[in-house]
């Protein structure tokens, strides 16, 4: 497993947690290769990194101020890496001002590009439990 | 990657499938690693065979009559280990009566290649279409 590479994953995923932490939409579409597929928990499969943009944007960015963190351990091979990990966000309501903790684990696939940074091509998570039904 | 691989991983799936579909739980644990990690959703990750065949009785195999169909798309074979996602479809029909609860989702998941050469599932991530009703 190339150091660099390694560092270079570590590196995008400091940087994955400070988009989503800024609910950055455009910036996370970039985190995204062209092709890339999100399976997110009960709703379609996700094509595209506009698609995988556009639905954390609704889901997530637009109504929510994120606190997020993440884990990712990956194994590389050449230019493609296959990894897993846990992740927590604290998603508080813009419109009345409620917090939800939501904790899970995910499986990601990332391809190293021309330029030798690496994105996701493929990722699906779930969360530890089910959403607990408001009071 | 080998096409000798690859009919080995499709037919781990197969098997997966066939045992699920047959309330045989023990052929459907023998396509899983020993270290097998299973990520089902609304639930916390469960690592090791045992958990995960405990829990897959108790959620699937005891209450359900199972019928499960699985795609791979996208395999990649990188020497002892192989990653791929795809599509699932299944039902669930409950045992002690009752209707019938029809899915569909998509999954990712890693394959270990075994000392005899055979592959088993080593990680699954899965979750449905939308919502169960």
């Amino acid at each position: 497993m190339a150091k660099n590479d390694l560092a270079k994953i570590k590196a995008f995923n400091r940087q994955y947690i400070a988009v989503c932490n800024a609910g950055d939409a455009a910036a996370f579409e970039k985190m995204w290769t062209k092709n890339a597929v999100w399976l997110t928990p009960d709703a379609p499969k996700l094509k595209g990194n506009k698609a995988v943009a556009a639905f954390a944007k609704a889901q997530f960015f637009d109504p929510f101020k994120i606190k997020f963190t993440q884990t990712l351990k990956v194994k590389i091979f050449r230019s493609e890496a296959f990894g897993q990990g846990t992740f927590r966000a604290e998603l508080t309501s813009k419109a009345d001002g409620s917090t939800v903790t939501r904790t899970g684990n995910f499986i990601a696939g990332l391809e190293k590009q021309k330029d030798g940074s690496w994105k996701y091509s493929q990722g699906s998570f779930n969360y530890d439990s089910p959403l607990a039904p408001s009071p | 990657m080998s096409k000798k691989d690859v009919a080995k991983i499709k037919s781990i799936v197969r098997a997966y499938c066939a045992a699920a579909n047959s309330d045989n739980p023990d052929a459907w644990q023998k396509t899983l690693d020993d270290k097998v990690l299973w990520l089902p959703p609304d639930a916390p990750k469960l690592m090791g065979r045992k958990a995960v065949v405990a829990f897959s009785k108790e959620r699937f195999f005891d209450p359900y009559k199972i019928k499960l169909s699985v795609k791979l798309n996208n395999l990649k074979v990188h020497g002892a280990k192989a990653f791929a996602s795809g599509s699932f479809s299944s039902s669930l029909t409950p045992k002690a009566g009752g209707d019938t609860i029809n899915l569909t989702g998509k999954h990712m998941c890693e394959f270990r290649k075994q000392k005899d050469g055979s592959w088993k599932y080593g990680e699954l991530i899965w979750n449905n279409d939308k919502p169960l009703a």
